[in-house]
């Protein structure tokens, strides 16, 4: 049986592993290398990279660091953030990294994502979409770290991203980022019943039960960062990622709900 | 013969990456192979793969890498380990890319996961238990409820009972470790990430 996952989702800016609160705020917390070696310890399920400047300072993703990164990884990696041509996705994968995120590219260029698919095969294409709510508070997609926002309604566009033939879509809540308030499960079940492709929720996680609730909906991953790389409310760093039989328990508990 | 050095193809469609690494740290002396002359002297060969069939079958071939790979494979029986799209590779086509021949290896054929239920999500992609059928292949051994990582849309179908090593059960069980030709052994799953259990499994291999 496909086991779901739990995923520690790892912010890069200036070279540095940083966590935000709600998409802004961007504190320290590591050397790069040293966070992903703990990491590797700990055996954790999958690794998820996101490059938060590289789209906003319009430059490429910074390969030096990722080659560091996939080459001292025993475990599958994510990598997201300015990756714009095939160029960049031939580099990427070359690196060892088993699957590329695009967010901003799905809007300004979506013929891109079909040409990623069709030669690297949906199941390395994920397509990353940020979800907050308007003043109005309605729930809206945006791109560009949050700076964007998508017309369309939102069901409208997950429809549109899974056209494109990704194998995953990376669903973030904005305004659930660095929280600790846990994940959204309000619009959460709507989404994993929409999309046919696995479906993997972030944002909010304020403990280890808290991935009960969308992996019960049917999410085929929980990411967070916060909990992952602090000790507490407080941010003290401490690399942290639960143990296998607590994993198997909360995976059990997701079967009950 | 842990001593053979064991050679990764590395045919601009692969995903190296972490596979010397991985190697390394099971005790296993590797290098990458880049133009087909290299190949002459293998004594193992690892093909990975990451994309889909038909760009991976036309970077073999514009690479010139066919002739020498079935010679290894099926002439001088040299241990293959395909990995991932690089296992794939070894069937006769795949649904995937419906105008490429694959090596042709393994008279058999890739087809696309059919979901049983809402449920079951492709692609297939995550860590999933494999159910060892030949517990006396040197490539499964020390490998007890063990878990890989698996990324994939395509499984084998119309394989032999004699092809299939292991299965994992996504819907339905499909072939996650088989072999071609004794010699040529794959992996559906990537061992290279694969924590502990996938560093066995190329232990084993390395130690084949």
């Amino acid at each position: 049986m496909l086991l779901e996952r739990i995923i520690p989702c790892l912010l890069i800016k200036n070279g540095g592993f940083v966590k935000t609160r709600k998409f802004k705020n961007p504190d320290y917390v590591g050397d790069p290398v040293n966070v992903i070696n703990l990491f590797n310890r700990f055996e954790v399920d999958e690794i998820i990279i996101l490059d938060i400047g590289a789209t906003r300072e319009r430059r490429s993703p910074d390969f030096h660091l990722i080659d560091h990164l996939a080459s001292e990884c025993w475990v599958p990696l994510a990598y997201g953030g300015g990756v714009r041509s095939m160029e960049h996705a031939k580099k990427i994968f070359s690196l060892g990294i088993e699957k590329i995120i695009i967010n901003s590219a799905i809007t300004s260029n979506p013929d891109f994502i079909s040409e990623l698919v069709q030669v690297y095969g949906s199941q390395a294409v994920v397509a990353s979409v940020d979800i907050g709510k308007d003043f109005f508070g309605r729930y809206v997609c945006y791109t560009h770290s949050g700076r964007k926002k998508i017309k369309a309604p939102v069901m409208e566009y997950l429809k549109f991203v899974e056209g494109l033939g990704v194998g995953e879509v990376f669903v973030n809540f904005i305004d659930r980022d660095g929280t600790w308030d846990g994940y959204d499960n309000e619009l959460t079940p709507s989404i994993i019943e929409t999309l046919s492709v696995p479906v993997v929720i972030c944002g909010g996680a304020g403990s280890r039960k808290d991935f009960i609730e969308p992996l019960s909906f049917g999410a085929s991953a929980a990411a967070a960062g916060s909990l992952f790389v602090y000790k507490g409310k407080d941010k003290g760093v401490l690399i942290n990622y639960p143990e296998r039989p607590e994993i198997d328990d909360i995976l059990r508990a997701s079967k009950h709900d | 013969m842990v001593n053979q050095v064991i050679s990764i193809v590395d045919y601009g469609c692969g995903n190296i990456g972490s596979i010397p690494n991985m190697l390394k740290r099971c005790g296993a002396s590797a290098r990458v192979v880049e133009n087909p002359d290299q190949l002459q002297e293998s004594e193992k060969i690892i093909l990975p793969g990451v994309g889909a069939f038909g760009y991976a079958m036309q970077c073999l071939r514009e690479r010139g890498f066919l002739g020498i790979l079935n010679e290894k494979a099926l002439n001088e029986k040299v241990p293959v380990l395909g990995i991932c799209l690089g296992m794939q590779l070894f069937a006769v086509g795949s649904d995937e890319s419906l105008n490429s021949e694959g090596l042709g290896w393994v008279d058999a054929r890739l087809e696309k996961f059919k979901p049983t239920d809402k449920a079951i999500k492709i692609p297939h992609m995550g860590w999933n238990e494999v159910d060892i059928k030949d517990i006396t292949h040197p490539l499964m051994q020390n490998l007890d409820q063990s878990r890989f990582y698996h990324v994939h849309s395509y499984h084998y179908v119309g394989l032999s009972k004699a092809n299939v090593i292991a299965t994992a059960h996504h819907g339905y069980d499909f072939p996650t470790v088989v072999q071609a030709q004794g010699n040529v052994m794959g992996v559906q799953f990537h061992p290279e990430k694969s924590h502990r259990y996938g560093l066995q499994l190329l232990k084993n291999f390395a130690e084949y």
